[in-house]
């Protein structure tokens, strides 16, 4: 007997010791645990209940779990909560739930039914998890996911808005070019006509009165080309082509129309290209024009001496230095040289007619074929434009 | 024979001068002020050349162009564009219409007739 004692003891002493173990260990788990009756009278809650609702043993067993209600659930939510689990079902779900202090935490809950000998149920077990960070990522994520999408709707607006701006500019550009030179083409045409004496013959000064007029025709036309094209580059409308081409004819075009110029002023004009200079990928046409303009430049602000057009290439790009003997710039007036309309030194201005645009047309479309142009000028004995240009430009 | 240019262009002003500058140098000139009305002349004359603004109201001289070509009785003559836009691709666009030339406005008075005169069908040397 006593053995047997023994053993039951023994045996009864293990079952202890488990129960202990057990239940130290459902203390110490991180989920929230409770146990309550049928009615859901608390009877246990653990360490980590207490941490997630900060409510002590004390306060609430004893209790319903109703004290942790936060109003954000519907009557239909519980009662469809306990439908569940008194039909012996395990329920699921997550419910907003509100601490001893009247904070609120999101907890995802599974609360299992335990069935006596005879299958009723008779208490429940609730294992509860704070997942209220979560809730505050996901929430966040939303948000920003929102916010994601709302940026970029708002830019698709801003960049239809920008294109119809785009093209209103362009459409405007182009209004402009044929309104403005309509005109201006019979002004030019008749003009012409007139002292070609194509209708009959006028007198000297007549000759000399429509002479003025065509002058001023002219210089109209080509501030008109000029605020066109610096309009076009500034709204991005001007294209340049990227084709092979050869510069040395593009070069001798240049100066071959500035040549008359050159020697109605006394002044020499020389270009000297390396021998086999070759192809360059550009717009051969934007070379020839900016090349056009410092070469007139260097006329008309030269009175005595020469122009020169210098070319020095190597395997990646060419370099075209339009050196004169003019009259230089001063170091002031280098910054604002590229800029448009600065014309430098008013007095100069007004023996030297020109739209003040020709520059900055020059460095812009220099810059759209990927090259530059450079100045260095000393005050008094002349000025020396460089126009770099890549060869393969683009193509890298 | 005389040369005869039919001249497709809104804008009076241009119109005489480009007609008096054509008479002058011989050649003999009909006009039109729109682009229908061109068409509607060049189907029924024989011209050696057609002059036609890029900028005319309602059907513009890209459109005047390609029905010009599309047309068997017309597909022949060499049409010559001038326009005042002389924006990124008018050049393009005035040939890939169907013009054989482009010139740009204003027109030089003293380049314009030689200029036009490259753009006439060479009549052999028979």
């Amino acid at each position: 007997m006593s053995d047997q004692g023994d053993a039951a003891s023994g045996e009864s002493s293990a079952v202890d010791t488990l129960a202990r173990l057990q239940l130290a260990a459902l203390d110490a788990v991180a989920n929230a645990v409770v146990f309550t009756d049928r009615r859901g009278t608390i009877l246990w809650v653990n360490a980590a209940w207490q941490k997630m609702t900060g409510y002590s043993p004390d306060e609430v067993l004893g209790q319903n779990p109703r004290i942790l209600k936060s109003g954000h659930q519907s009557k239909e939510f519980y009662a469809d909560l306990w439908r569940t689990i008194l039909a012996g079902r395990v329920w699921r779900g997550e419910l907003v739930n509100k601490r001893k202090d009247g904070s609120l935490y999101t907890e995802e809950e599974t609360i299992t039914p335990l069935c006596d000998a005879g299958g009723a149920v008779n208490h429940f077990i609730a294992i509860k998890q704070d997942i209220s960070d979560r809730k505050l990522a996901e929430l966040a994520l939303r948000e920003s996911e929102e916010r994601a999408r709302k940026a970029a709707s708002e830019l698709a607006i801003a960049k239809e808005r920008a294109e119809s701006a785009d093209r209103l500019k362009s459409a405007f550009l182009a209004t402009m070019s044929h309104e403005l030179r309509t005109p201006l083409n019979s002004i030019i045409g008749f003009t012409g006509i007139l002292l070609q004496e194509l209708p009959g013959p006028i007198n000297a000064e007549q000759r000399k009165q429509l002479e003025m007029v065509r002058g001023s025709s002219r210089h109209l036309l080509a501030l008109i080309n000029d605020v066109l094209d610096i309009s076009k580059i500034e709204a991005g409308q001007l294209e340049v082509r990227r084709e092979p081409f050869d510069l040395e004819a593009c070069i001798e075009r240049a100066a071959g129309a500035v040549r008359p110029l050159a020697e109605k002023k006394g002044l020499a004009l020389a270009s000297s290209v390396p021998v086999g200079i070759g192809q360059v990928v550009g717009d051969s046409r934007r070379v020839e024009q900016v090349l056009l303009n410092l070469l007139t430049n260097a006329v008309k602000f030269t009175d005595r001496g020469r122009v020169n057009l210098e070319v020095a290439s190597d395997d990646d790009s060419v370099r075209m230095t339009v050196r004169d003997t003019g009259v230089g710039i001063q170091s002031a007036d280098l910054a604002t040289l590229f800029q448009p309309f600065r014309q430098v030194g008013s007095g100069l201005a007004r023996n030297h007619e020109g739209t003040g645009l020709g520059l900055a047309i020059c460095r812009r479309l220099a810059g759209l074929m990927g090259g530059d142009v450079g100045v260095e000028s000393e005050w008094g004995s002349g000025s020396a434009f460089t126009f770099a240009l890549p060869r393969q430009w683009g193509n890298r | 024979m005389t040369r005869h240019v039919l001249l497709i262009e809104d804008n009076e002003q241009n119109r005489y001068l480009t007609t008096f500058l054509l008479e002058k140098s011989g050649y003999r000139v009909t006009s039109a002020v729109t682009g229908p009305d061109g068409i509607e002349l060049a189907r029924g004359g024989a011209f050696d050349l057609i002059l036609l603004d890029i900028q005319l109201p309602a059907m513009d001289g890209y459109a005047v162009a390609a029905a010009l070509k599309a047309d068997p009785r017309t597909r022949g003559v060499p049409i010559v564009a001038v326009t005042s836009h002389a924006m990124v691709g008018d050049r393009e666009k005035a040939l890939a219409s169907g013009a054989q030339g482009y010139i740009e406005k204003p027109i030089d008075p003293e380049t314009f007739v030689t200029e036009v005169e490259r753009f006439f069908p060479s009549r052999g040397v028979q």
